[in-house]
């Protein structure tokens, strides 16, 4: 609803809105969020949160770049870059699982380790990317869509997929919705807190690979700032932070409805601070309305929350 | 199931548990019967939360057996004892609030597709609804049929049927129920309490703990009760209001036991 | 830094453009400059002796003549030149000076001079370069130089790196505080302790200023290495759109790099005779992705621009924009320049890239002989300018050397 509404004022306000290219701009640049809201989606319903994702994209990119310029075989760079993220997840696991340290506070210490280890990878500069079908991945287009639409996509069906119709997706719900009901049902909880943290570290080093070869360049605080507009995106989309409740469709809706605003301010050539502004009152909005509707009139949360919400507004 | 009625099929023999200095269960026998409901009474820390952990698999015993179909059984977890066919409801709700029944129904216990879909854990959604609603029919439970309503926005007594619903579908040998009409009111109790007396009609030894003694009175074929750790009768008949709360407390309790 | 052969540096000054000039950089002067690069440029053309020959010197040999902005009569003779006055704890100005300035890093020999350095941070590509460039030459000339970092953008730790230097208590400091509003509180400090300071990149009122880059010269420089280019490509007024990478975080006046948005928006309008209306500046946070969404947007809402003429505060948020050029199908069509000289414009310069033209080089990798060449003469007594930049150089794939590739 709030995509559509804000789909035709912009129609009316800038013709160059409802254009297909226009379009594809949007998709070219929620790409790499989506592809980390998509993971951060199980990870937030499984009542935790991954603040080292956007640390992560970084160092793993840096890797890829690093693996590059020693010229090995791309397939090595982005395997390289994969296992980095697959460690970061391990180990967020291990204090989370392991130390019982709350995730987010385990989350934040890993970024900042994450993001110094980034800066030391090249001395803390920046590296140009020298192998062009690496930088060939993420630039350009195929049949007419931007290459790293492709990944994001790829990574919303893989996801929806596993939540929608596969016993670990229902396990991670159930999970978020209740960790002592889970328990007692049999699930165990530490796997799927292991598994959650593995996919975000995976998929957000996949993030990683596709913006360092999107960007041509690899610098390491690549993704720096992102995490908290991933998780807003989420739960602009009606995810519970609290867990138990969201969906991989609403993620989708929340990314494309944030990317949408931030390119409607571009195309009215509006500043940075009203995207900062609206994309503020837009969370705001979602979760207010979350909170009078969805846990005290008996409604389905977020989601409704949102629709009531960006239907007023 | 009726020609079970009767025959013991859960056993505690001489179970004992101690936290550090306080003794929760001292000695304690117990015989639970397919086709009955045995409810355990006593007040406060008597030990029937214990108790029924012990039998449960949820808490292990520092002295004593468990039996399940006359062998000695360990249970180590309580998926041990739900392979056995000994399912419990919590007092509080052990249900996941932002999924709906089927899903709770089946949860952990999911039902994957056959062949490939099946190896990479797709679900079969189809199989479990249909189970699902058939076993709401058969318990003629009043919970909301269609699927994608969510448990935490149905009232308190839909969600214990629920729970009571997953319960007896799992049950096969028992079913302990833990105050299940404590957070309820009347009219829901009521129709919990129903379920359990199906559940027991069946063939499935119940057994409730309860406060609520006019409930007990009405419903369970066998009370035993427990005062400080101890069983200190077993009741079959002329179960009155004043002879259970006499037990409880314990005043003129040298006459008491059957 | 040792990827930066020093034997390469002739000739690279020799196809340089000294683009600062004195600091005032009005029109005139940064046309002046900018149009007779070969005579400033070449070192020896500029004679050390004038201001090396200090007859109490206790520094050691020479070993490297430092081209600076004030090399000719001039430049020379507009500037204001200081001196330490170790009575009042003050520099003092003095019309005692040579006809030149010259920096000239010497050996310590017996002098035991202490310099302390206080980058902005160890983060940031070009100071990580500056900072190795003081290590090699505090090594080269045998000087005690420490490093202290303020840890950019710390608000605290520069005043506490402050108290540190006095403890310290360093014959000169050259102060790196970027936070203009701590430099008073700073400078403060320095001068209770009778310490000289440099001010580095934010200029102080009374202090000598070694400015890194002179981002308003930048800015006017790429301007007019890109018109030139466009003017080749015969390209006319009424077909270009500019395109400016700018960010609000910065200060939008001459104070911050801000400044090259400046120097780059008059040189179009002055050289170029492009309106305001065909001059963009766009927001690029500088993180590549949403520098390229942003000027992909701002594309689309221009579908009918011709030729575009772009620039970026960095190289960072240049690449950004040229991925953006690029993926629109406009790399043929368009041109643009970065600063910095960083691995993101080094890449494209090095493949002859059609739209990633040129990047500056702010000498970084000499800001550490320079910052000791120049504590040396405050600390003999001899007398320097008060602005002092080292040559900056407009670096394109033909210039660009080649080891760095």
């Amino acid at each position: 609803m709030a995509i559509v509404a804000i789909g035709i004022v912009m129609t009316m306000v800038s013709p160059f809105f409802f254009q297909a290219g226009n379009f594809l701009n949007v998709a070219r640049a929620v790409a790499i969020t989506g592809i980390v809201a998509a993971v951060s989606t199980p990870m937030l319903i499984s009542g935790n949160v991954d603040l080292s994702v956007a640390a992560t994209m970084g160092i793993s990119g840096m890797t890829a770049g690093a693996l590059l310029v020693q010229e090995l075989p791309v397939p090595v760079a982005i395997i390289g870059a994969l296992i980095v993220g697959l460690l970061m997840g391990l180990v967020n696991a291990v204090i989370v699982v392991k130390f019982r340290v709350n995730s987010l506070i385990a989350t934040i210490g890993t970024a900042f380790i994450a993001r110094g280890v980034a800066f030391l990878v090249n001395g803390g500069r920046s590296i140009f990317i020298p192998a062009e079908s690496y930088v060939a991945l993420g630039q350009g287009s195929a049949l007419g869509i931007p290459k790293p639409v492709f990944y994001t996509v790829v990574v919303f069906a893989v996801i929806g997929f596993v939540m929608r119709y596969t016993k670990v997706g229902a396990h991670i719900y159930a999970v978020g919705s209740s960790p002592e009901a889970a328990r007692r049902a049999g699930i165990s909880v530490p796997k799927i807190t292991w598994g959650v943290f593995l996919a975000s570290g995976f998929f957000s080093a996949l993030a990683g690979v596709v913006l360092t070869s999107q960007a041509g360049s690899a610098f390491p605080y690549g993704g720096q700032g992102r995490e908290l507009e991933i998780i807003a995106a989420v739960i602009v989309g009606g995810t519970a932070l609290t867990g138990g409740r969201g969906s991989i469709t609403g993620t989708i809706l929340g990314v494309v409805l944030l990317g949408i605003i931030a390119n409607s301010l571009n195309l009215m050539g509006l500043p940075a601070p009203y995207q900062d502004i609206s994309r503020g009152l837009l969370l705001v909005a979602a979760v207010a309305t979350d909170q009078l509707s969805g846990r005290t009139l008996g409604g389905r949360g977020v989601f409704r929350g949102l629709r009531a919400g960006t239907e007023e507004a | 199931m009726s020609v079970d009625k009767g025959r013991v099929v859960i056993e505690g023999i001489g179970l004992s548990k101690s936290y550090g200095p306080i003794t929760a269960l001292d000695n304690v026998d117990i015989e639970i019967r397919a086709g009955e409901i045995t409810a355990l009474v006593g007040d406060n820390g008597a030990g029937k939360s214990t108790l029924i952990k012990i039998l449960a698999g949820a808490v292990a015993p520092d002295a004593g057996e468990v039996r399940v179909n006359g062998e000695t059984v360990v249970l180590r977890t309580p998926a041990d004892a739900r392979d056995l066919g000994i399912e419990t409801i919590f007092q509080d709700l052990a249900l996941a609030p932002d999924r709906d029944v089927v899903t709770n129904l089946f949860l952990g216990r999911e039902i994957v597709r056959k062949g490939l879909a099946g190896m990479i854990g797709m679900l079969d959604r189809g199989a479990m609804e249909a189970q699902a609603l058939t076993q709401i029919d058969a318990l003629g439970v009043n919970i909301p049929r269609s699927t994608g309503v969510s448990i935490g926005e149905m009232s308190g007594g839909q969600q214990q049927s629920v729970a009571v619903a997953r319960g007896a579908f799992w049950a096969k040998t028992g079913m302990f129920m833990d105050e299940p009409t404590a957070a309820l009111g009347v009219r829901e109790s009521s129709r919990v309490l129903r379920l359990a007396r199906q559940i027991a009609g069946s063939g499935v030894a119940v057994v409730l703990i309860s406060h609520i003694l006019p409930h007990v009175m009405e419903l369970a074929d066998r009370v035993v009760v427990l005062r400080h750790g101890q069983k200190v009768a077993e009741l079959t008949e002329d179960i009155s209001m004043d002879r259970l709360v006499t037990l409880i407390v314990g005043v003129d309790a040298h006459d008491a036991v059957t | 830094m040792s990827r930066f052969p020093r034997a390469a540096l002739p000739t690279l000054l020799a196809l340089a453009l000294v683009i600062s000039a004195c600091g005032n950089g009005d029109a005139d002067d940064a046309a002046e400059t900018t149009a007779a690069p070969a005579t400033t440029a070449a070192p020896e053309t500029t004679a050390a002796p004038e201001t090396t020959a200090a007859p109490a010197s206790l520094l050691g040999e020479v070993i490297m003549e430092l081209p600076t902005t004030i090399a000719n009569a001039e430049q020379a003779a507009a500037a204001t030149w200081m001196l330490w006055d170790e009575a009042s704890c003050s520099f003092v100005e003095t019309d005692d000076h040579p006809d030149f300035y010259q920096a000239v890093l010497r050996k310590d020999g017996n002098a035991n001079y202490r310099f302390a350095w206080t980058p902005e941070d160890n983060v940031f590509d070009t100071l990580i370069v500056a900072n190795e460039s003081f290590r090699v030459a505090a090594a080269a000339s045998e000087t005690d130089v420490t490093e202290f970092d303020n840890l950019y953008p710390s608000e605290e730790q520069p005043l506490v790196v402050a108290d540190l230097v006095v403890q310290h208590d360093p014959d000169v400091v050259l102060s790196m505080n970027v936070l203009a509003n701590l430099n008073p509180a700073i400078m403060s400090k320095y001068k209770e302790a009778c310490i000289p300071a440099v001010a580095h990149s934010v200029p102080h009122e009374g202090q000598p200023f070694f400015g890194g880059g002179e981002w308003y010269a930048v800015g006017r420089a790429q301007a007019e290495y890109l018109i030139a280019v466009a003017e080749g490509r015969g390209w006319t007024t009424g077909d270009v759109d500019v395109l400016l990478c700018s960010h609000s975080a910065f200060v939008q006046d001459r104070t911050s790099p801000y400044a090259s948005i400046i120097g780059f928006r008059e040189v179009v309008k002055e050289s170029f005779d492009v309106g305001d209306d065909n001059i963009h500046e766009l927001e690029c946070p500088s993180d590549i992705v949403t520098d390229q969404a942003n000027v992909a947007d701002w594309l689309t809402a221009h579908p009918d621009t011709r030729n575009i003429m772009g620039f970026g505060i960095n190289d960072l948020r240049t690449l950004g924009m040229v991925n953006a050029l690029r993926e629109s199908g406009r790399a043929e069509t368009s041109i643009a320049g970065g600063v910095g000289l960083s691995q993101e414009s080094v890449g494209p310069l090095c493949a002859s890239d059609p739209t990633f033209l040129t990047s500056v080089d702010f000498v970084p990798q000499l800001w550490g002989e320079y910052g000791i060449a120049i504590a040396q003469d405050i600390a003999e007594g001899n007398p320097i300018p008060s602005e002092i930049y080292p040559q900056a150089t407009v670096v394109d794939a033909a210039s660009i050397d080649q080891a760095k590739c």
